[in-house]
């Protein structure tokens, strides 16, 4: 197997070293190549530069070119430089490297160039030999001159490069090919020594083998293969030798540990009887060969199924007690549930009527508050009405005061007209007695008084009647001053009057305003009263709603209590039949 | 066999798995390969070439490099003849162009077989490179090598750069250094 490894570990490097000599060959090739290119196209491009202008100076100046010929000729050179850029440029446009590279160091060159030819090819077309020798001696090599310096040194530089590339790649192919060499002859010199031995290391091992088999064929059990080597095949008959020693010692084994066991399974078969007849105090014998396991195991599993099954049987006596207790206990919370239903039904009677109760209070609430409202506006209105009323009182009051003033200016003026009348009284006294005092003189007088006696008795006459006049007056005077007197008297006591209406109008307003307040006050308790009854209502509302909840998880319960109480039933049978199975088993006391 | 001493040396260089080489090893990296082939291939251009060549025919002492390079290093740069005739020459343009044209390209100067410039824009801060790093790892003792300068930061452009010294090389011959600053910003933002 090494051998073999060895071998092809050689071939493998091999063929690498081959291949990695080949590309990395390839690649400088690669390199060198594209060097030279430059080195060629730049040198095309620059001797067709020279050489055109050159020529045209030359043929000219000769006399052997006419200025037609010079024309096509600059034409052909210009068209010749274009083609020649156009190709490098289409090599290298898949390198933008080297495009910008080659723009860096050419291209304002070719343009120089292009100018160049454009000079020459005007002072042509106009003819004129002394511009073009002006041109040709000094102008031309600022236009060419550029481009070839540059071109040359690119050239010099890619020759440089390309040489020393191409010395690599030599070196390289050289080492590659010393190396693969040594390799090869490596290989070679190996498989001369080692392919003998490799051959007699496999076919003496396995004509031993296939030895060893056809005595085993024929039944000679001590057969071996005795192979020492430690390769393969070696191995091979060792672990081939092995094998055939254990299987010798397997048989012979076998057959006593069968005889063995034989007993065993019938003993073992006697016990499993006696179990299958539910007699779990049996004891099985343990034998020491495979079946002993067997025998513990089925001891071991016979004792504890009749440990548990007592345990079960215990058990199943304290379920069914339990199971009786619990039912006994199911029937009295069954009664309680049903007590506390009809509570529960009860509250929510009494919650419904409390919740109807609460919402016509709320009602008549609002309805009162209404009222008060209404009381407190009429009670504000009548406070306003006696407060006017109380005002226009003072009025009157003022008023009938104001007369009583000028009634009893009235009463003095009276007796002033008496003073008056007592004046008219004394004159008419006075000419009573001028006129008896004339009719007298007259008397004496006789005849010629006669005329004055008459108009003496005119005078007593009128005297007399102011006499009457004035008497008259004096009655009529007392007469309005005894009523002015009475007059006043009355306009006192309603004076008196009044101001006792006044006052009681003011003690009106003062207990009217009381009202008022106190009215308000009602209006807001009410308000409040009717707000409460409202939330209280709201409030009996849910609590009735959470009642009737109480009410139908009472049912619920109720149901799940009656499942309880027959599932404990149920369990009370089941309890009686796990121990009438139990009890079946015969089990150790 | 000049060529293969150069050769085996290029061969050589990546097998030494030296701390130098493994940085340079990622220098490498983060630089990208168009930056190094750039500078690679300006130093075969052969109006490099020619420049270097015509500047070691005339085979300066080293005395006059050094009073050239103090005399660069105390001019103004405006008015010297010194630095017009290295800034403003034909290669010089050229550099110019490549500076101005490429925001990552910082710097490109050019020296003769002693590190004396040949070439500069923009202008470097002195005329003579031979005592620097960038020159001799570059130079190599005549046998040229690629060295990639470890990133500096330059206060008058508050940038920092690497610098790339290649050999100029002439018929398989270094005949001078070529020598690209990278704007390590500008590597880190482009990818």
């Amino acid at each position: 197997m090494i051998l073999i490894t060895t071998l092809v570990l050689i071939f493998l490097t091999n063929g690498s070293l081959a291949l990695l000599g080949m590309s990395d060959i390839a690649r400088e090739i690669g390199r060198v190549n594209a060097l030279t290119t430059e080195a060629t196209e730049l040198t095309r491009m620059s001797s067709s530069v020279r050489r055109h202008q050159e020529e045209v100076g030359r043929l000219l100046g000769a006399g052997s070119m006419s200025w037609d010929e010079a024309s096509r000729l600059v034409d052909r050179g210009r068209r010749h430089f274009e083609i020649l850029w156009q190709a490098m440029q289409t090599r290298i446009s898949a390198d933008p490297e080297e495009v910008a590279y080659i723009d860096d160091i050419l291209t304002h060159e070719a343009d120089l160039v292009r100018e160049g030819y454009k000079q020459l090819k005007d002072i042509i077309t106009a003819e004129d030999r002394v511009a073009l020798d002006a041109f040709l001696l000094n102008e031309a090599r600022q236009y060419h001159e550029p481009f070839i310096n540059s071109a040359e040194g690119q050239i010099l530089l890619a020759d440089i490069d390309a040489k020393r590339f191409f010395a690599a790649t030599e070196s390289h192919g050289r080492f590659y090919l010393i190396l693969s060499a040594s390799a090869v002859v490596l290989g070679l010199l190996l498989a001369m020594v080692l392919g003998p031995m490799i051959y007699r290391s496999i076919t003496s091992p396995i004509g031993n083998l296939s030895a060893v088999v056809r005595r085993l064929t024929e039944g000679d059990l001590d057969a071996r293969t005795r192979l020492t080597s430690r390769d393969e095949l070696g191995q091979l008959g060792q672990a081939f030798d092995r094998m055939l020693d254990d299987r010798v010692e397997a048989m012979q084994q076998a057959e006593r540990e069968n005889e063995a066991l034989n007993n065993s399974v019938i003993e073992l078969l006697e016990a499993v009887s006696d179990l299958s007849n539910r007699d779990l105090t049996v004891a099985i014998p343990v034998a020491e060969d495979v079946t002993g396991p067997v025998s513990d195991a089925m001891n071991l599993m016979a004792q504890e199924t009749a440990r548990v099954l007592a345990t079960i049987r215990s058990i199943s006596n304290q379920v069914a007690e339990a199971a009786l207790a619990v039912e006994s206990q199911g029937g009295k919370i069954n009664s309680l549930a049903d007590s506390e239903r009809k509570i529960i039904e009860d509250t929510m009677t009494k919650l419904n009527e409390a919740s109807k109760t609460m919402n016509m209070i709320a009602k008549q609430a609002k309805a009162s508050n209404d009222i008060a409202a209404k009381a407190s506006t009429s009670t504000q209105q009548a406070f306003d009405s006696v407060s006017k009323t109380a005002s226009g009182m003072n009025e009157i009051r003022e008023t009938i005061a104001e007369t009583e003033k000028r009634i009893k200016r009235l009463g003095e003026r009276s007796q002033e007209i008496n003073g008056i009348v007592e004046i008219i009284n004394n004159i008419a006294e006075r000419t009573h007695i001028l006129a008896l005092n004339a009719s007298m003189q007259a008397a004496a007088a006789g005849d010629a008084g006669r005329g004055f006696a008459v108009v003496a008795d005119e005078v007593q006459r009128l005297a007399e009647s102011s006499r009457e006049s004035t008497s008259e007056i004096a009655s009529l005077v007392s007469n309005i001053q005894a009523e002015t007197a009475e007059t006043m008297s009355t306009m006192n006591k309603a004076i008196a009057q009044v101001v006792e209406g006044s006052e009681l109008a003011q003690a009106s307003g003062v207990q009217m305003q009381a009202t008022q307040e106190a009215t308000s006050e009602l209006v807001s308790a009410v308000e409040q009263i009717a707000k409460r009854s409202l939330v209280q209502a709201h409030i009996s509302t849910n609590l009735l709603e959470q009642t009737d909840e109480a009410r139908r998880s009472t049912e619920e319960t109720n149901a799940e209590l009656k499942l309880q109480a027959d599932q404990t039933v149920n369990l009370v049978q089941f309890s009686k039949q796990l121990l009438e199975s139990v009890n079946v088993f015969k089990l150790p006391v | 066999m000049k060529f293969k001493i150069v050769l085996a040396a290029l061969m050589l260089a990546p097998g030494l798995a030296t701390a130098q080489e493994f940085d340079q090893q990622q220098l490498q990296e983060l630089l990208g390969n168009n930056n190094i082939r750039w500078a690679r291939h300006m130093g075969f251009n052969p109006q490099i070439v020619r420049a270097v060549e015509t500047q070691n025919a005339v085979e300066l002492t080293l005395d006059e490099i050094k009073r050239r390079d103090q005399e660069w290093r105390q001019a103004d740069p405006a008015s010297s003849m010194l630095i017009q005739e290295v800034t403003q020459n034909e290669v010089a343009r050229y550099f110019r162009r490549r500076v101005e044209d490429n925001p990552s390209i910082f710097e490109v100067f050019l020296t003769d077989n002693q590190g004396a410039n040949v070439a500069a824009y923009p202008p470097t801060s002195d005329y003579w490179q031979g005592d620097e790093e960038k020159f001799s790892n570059a130079w190599n003792g005549g046998q040229g090598q690629l060295f990639i300068g470890p990133p500096e930061f330059d206060e008058s452009t508050n940038k920092t750069q690497i610098q790339i010294s290649t050999p100029v090389i002439s018929g398989y011959q270094t005949v001078g250094v070529l020598v690209m600053g990278v704007a390590v910003d500008a590597l880190i933002s482009d990818e």
